[in-house]
């Protein structure tokens, strides 16, 4: 059952993990806008501009 | 609008709108102005025309767009209170842009690089209506890129006062993740204990392992509980902190002492679990519409410069740097920075925003004019006669309102908490009495469970998450709360006070009435011909009223600002303005009149009257009934009293002639006896508001200047006003359920507690539990009572 002691390190070394880089995406700005980026995803670079709607 | 559509030929490749007279071509595509045309030129020279592909009518039309003046933003002063400079060839600077409203917007603005080379990226925060710019300011200047955006169309919103701080959302969020980190891991480490596994070894590395993860929670993520407690002991003002701390407190201590001595697990998991609740309350009530703001002066009125003549030069100013006795050059539709006296021929302008009244005044030469009117008229000079801080309105901001410290607001849940604490007190109190002769463990050990289990953090939960929805809900409905405890503030209030101008009246649609011989068909579209080519707000009502399929093509326009407009239409002269412009004799009518003449023969006169918001007078008499007292308060003159009695009834109080500091101590009187409210829309209403207990704006449209307040409030939902005040009442009741089951909880523990039996597993489950079914009920039940009181989701309204 000793095993249980590394295996509990090595849970907890990853939740770290974790939380570092929750707080590197909250310090990099990445929870700032959440609403912006839906819109910009949906823009497609085009090289021709021929499409006309109305 | 839709029959409009079928006959009118040609419609603005940029704007969309209908195009009077000869259109604007460029290539093969026609427009409406020369701003609209230039735009969609330099968007096709960047190859950027898929912007009209993105989303239906991305323009805006810019036929009422006036040039501005940005020679400021060459001053280093603003450059340094607008840019942050990252390094010698960059910079960062973030424009407000009210105009951002669509995809089209997003892609288009966050192409800013091919416009200057200098402009390195562009990202738009479309809830924000935001644009953050990086830029090398030795290749572009801020002035450029301002024009340049000015020129697409998006005109920026430039305040130099306000630089926001947003490092406050980030802290809460990364407490929020060390709390969540800590409760996660915790809870696994006590899994040993749930399932009652008698392993010493465990018992002693996990303790300390939870030992060890529980500090950032308490001393971190947890802190400002203890902070805020601490302070709230030492200013004598009770609040929900103080229980909330002593049971972080209690916990914390007996953890530490039960797993040090080996005598049990502690609270460790209940503990971290209180803290991670709390901290998501909070985040849940923290709303802010970026895009509003509550707390505007008279500075984001004002132009930030204005022209100044020195030694026979024009140059540009800051308002600031204005001295008794400059020589300013005022423009048509500016704001007056400053008192002064006309130096230029006599003049009109529009002080609605100042004092109430509402239609223009002459001014003659050598007269004095008042900073914050509006200049209705050709351009004027003016000599400045006191500096702008030391002018009529912004005196206003000198008083004392505007400098008493906001003395902390105690809600509904902080006055309880008082009476709380004592209770818990006296009960735990009396358990350890009942138990020192029989075990002084015991006695302890009942002590301390009483505090935890009766930790309020179910009480603590029920204003933010109630509160925190009903926020969320009523900013859908168009109305805008600055934070929670307007909702509890609200509940008290017994009188309100509205203002009359741009207030219970609307500012964009006026009733209009026509005097004189009846238009035939064709008299009819010239007029409305002619009022098609004017951006007056004058013009642009009756073009509405008048409006037909066929627009008339004219020649020959000319406007004399704020005097009157003529044309040449199927070969006559229509003229539209005042009496003066037509050669009438003076008007003497206390009425706004535009007079109408083709071929110099006068056919009648369009009258506008003031239009009262839809359901104002039922408004008024809801919030009668239910037992508030109304006045109405005005600076315009009291030609309209009679109207009024007759929509609302004699009862109301109604002043009138009110300057801005008369309307701030009628409120100060109104406040000896009762909570009141003030519902302004103005800068004249500023003092008011402000002196209120809960200022209320009513504002059309979310980009326009509003003064300080609590509550903005979209002109649509007006009358939902009364409606509202009824939900802030209503909003106690549901507080008063959720308390009884925090209650009901707590008289289930204490039952344990009392007994010296409280397990941590019992507490670990009771606490979590409890703080669920409070968030449950609370959201549940506001979404419920909002409803009820200002109907369904069918009004969501967008921005």
């Amino acid at each position: 059952m000793k095993i249980i002691f590394l295996l509990i390190g090595l849970s907890l070394l990853l939740a770290i993990g974790f939380l570092i880089s929750f707080l590197w995406a909250v310090k990099s700005g990445q929870y700032k806008d959440d609403y912006t980026p839906s819109m910009r995803i949906l823009h497609d670079e085009k090289k021709s501009t021929n499409k006309k709607q109305n | 609008m839709a029959t409009n559509k079928v006959e009118v030929k040609l419609l603005c490749k940029h704007c969309s709108d209908p195009i009077p007279g000869a259109p604007f071509t460029y290539k093969e595509e026609v427009f409406c102005c020369m701003g609209c045309k230039t735009v969609y030129e330099v968007l096709d020279q960047n190859n950027l025309c898929d912007y009209y592909d993105l989303a239906d009518q991305p323009g805006f039309s810019l036929r009422s767009k006036t040039k501005e003046q940005y020679e400021y933003l060459d001053e280093q002063i603003i450059i340094d209170r607008l840019v942050s400079p990252i390094s010698p060839s960059l910079a960062l600077v973030i424009l407000t842009l009210p105009q951002i409203h669509c995809s089209s917007c997003v892609w288009l603005l966050e192409k800013l690089y091919k416009f200057h080379e200098g402009i390195f990226s562009s990202k738009v925060d479309f809830m924000r209506k935001e644009v953050e710019i990086r830029y090398n300011p030795s290749s572009v200047s801020l002035r450029r890129i301002v024009e340049t955006l000015d020129m697409l169309g998006y005109k920026p919103q430039i305040d130099i006062e306000q630089k926001q701080d947003r490092s406050h959302d980030e802290k809460l969020k990364i407490k929020i993740g060390v709390a969540g980190f800590s409760f996660g891991n915790i809870m696994l480490f006590s899994f040993p204990e749930y399932l009652g596994l008698e392993d010493a070894y465990f018992k002693l590395w996990f303790g300390y392992l939870n030992l060890a993860l529980s500090l950032p929670v308490v001393f971190y993520a947890g802190s400002d509980y203890l902070v805020q407690a601490w302070y709230s002991l030492k200013f004598k003002t009770y609040n929900i902190n103080i229980p909330l701390a002593l049971g972080i407190v209690v916990m914390l201590l007996t953890s530490i002492y039960q797993v040090t001595t080996g005598t049990g697990a502690g609270y460790i998991d209940s503990l971290s679990g209180l803290v991670f609740f709390l901290l998501i309350g909070k985040w849940y009530q923290q709303r802010s519409y970026h895009y509003l703001s509550f707390e505007r002066d008279y500075r984001s009125y004002f132009p930030i410069s204005t022209t100044r003549f020195q030694n026979g030069q024009m140059a540009e100013v800051s308002i600031e740097n204005i001295n008794e006795g400059d020589e300013l050059l005022i423009k048509n539709n500016q704001i007056i920075p400053v008192d002064g006296i006309l130096v230029s021929d006599n003049t009109s302008i529009d002080y609605s925003f100042v004092t109430g009244e509402e239609n223009a005044i002459v001014v003659l030469q050598g007269e004095k004019i008042f900073a914050g009117g509006k200049l209705r008229d050709r351009s004027m000079t003016m000599v400045a006669s006191r500096k702008v801080k030391n002018s009529y309105l912004v005196s206003l901001w000198n008083d004392a309102a505007f400098h008493r410290n906001e003395d902390v607001y105690q809600t509904l849940t902080d006055r309880l908490s008082r009476y709380f604490t004592l209770a818990i007190l006296l009960v735990a109190l009396a358990g350890f009495v009942h138990w020192v002769p029989a075990s002084f463990d015991k006695a302890i050990k009942a002590f301390t469970s009483v505090l935890i289990v009766a930790c309020p953090c179910a009480i603590a939960l029920t204003g933010p998450f109630l509160y925190g929805n009903m926020l969320r809900l009523l900013s859908r409905r168009g109305i805008f709360l600055r934070n929670s405890q307007v909702i509890d503030k609200a509940a008290g209030i017994r009188h309100l006070v509205f203002d009359k101008t741009g207030t219970v009246t609307t500012q964009l649609e006026k009733e209009l009435y026509y005097h004189g011989k009846v238009f035939t068909d064709e008299e009819r579209r010239m007029v409305h011909a002619l009022a098609f080519q004017s951006v007056h707000p004058l013009s642009m009502a009756i073009e509405k009223t008048l409006r037909d399929s066929i627009i008339e093509e004219v020649s020959n326009f000319y406007e004399v600002d704020g005097k009157g407009v003529s044309c040449i239409c199927r070969g006559h002269l229509v003229k539209m303005g005042s009496a003066a412009f037509l050669g009438l004799p003076l008007d003497t009518s206390q009425e706004t009149r535009v007079q109408i003449a083709i071929d110099n023969k006068v056919l009648g006169y369009f009258v506008f009257r003031n239009q009262y918001r839809d359901g104002f007078a039922k408004v008024v008499t809801d919030l009668r009934s239910s037992g508030m007292g109304v006045s109405l308060l005005s600076g315009d003159n009291d030609k309209e009293r009679q109207r009024l009695e007759i929509l609302l009834g004699s009862e109301v109080e109604m002043r009138f002639n009110h300057d801005p500091h008369q309307k701030m101590h009628y409120i100060q009187s109104l406040q000896q006896k009762n909570k009141v409210a003030m519902v302004g829309d103005g800068l004249n209403d500023s003092g008011a508001l402000k002196q209120s207990d809960l200022g209320i704006v009513v504002t059309e449209g979310t980009n326009n200047f509003t003064p300080a307040s609590d509550i903005i409030f979209k002109a649509e939902q007006f009358s939902d006003l009364a409606s509202f005040f009824q939900l802030s009442r209503n909003a106690h009741l549901l507080i008063g359920g959720a308390y009884l089951i925090a209650v009901l909880y707590n008289v289930i523990g204490l039952n344990y507690a009392i007994r010296a039996e409280l397990s941590p597993v019992v507490a670990a489950i009771l606490m979590p539990l409890s703080s669920l079914t409070i968030v449950g009920y609370t959201v549940l039940s506001s979404g419920i009572l909002v409803r009820r009181m200002l109907g369904g989701m069918t009004k969501i309204i967008k921005n």
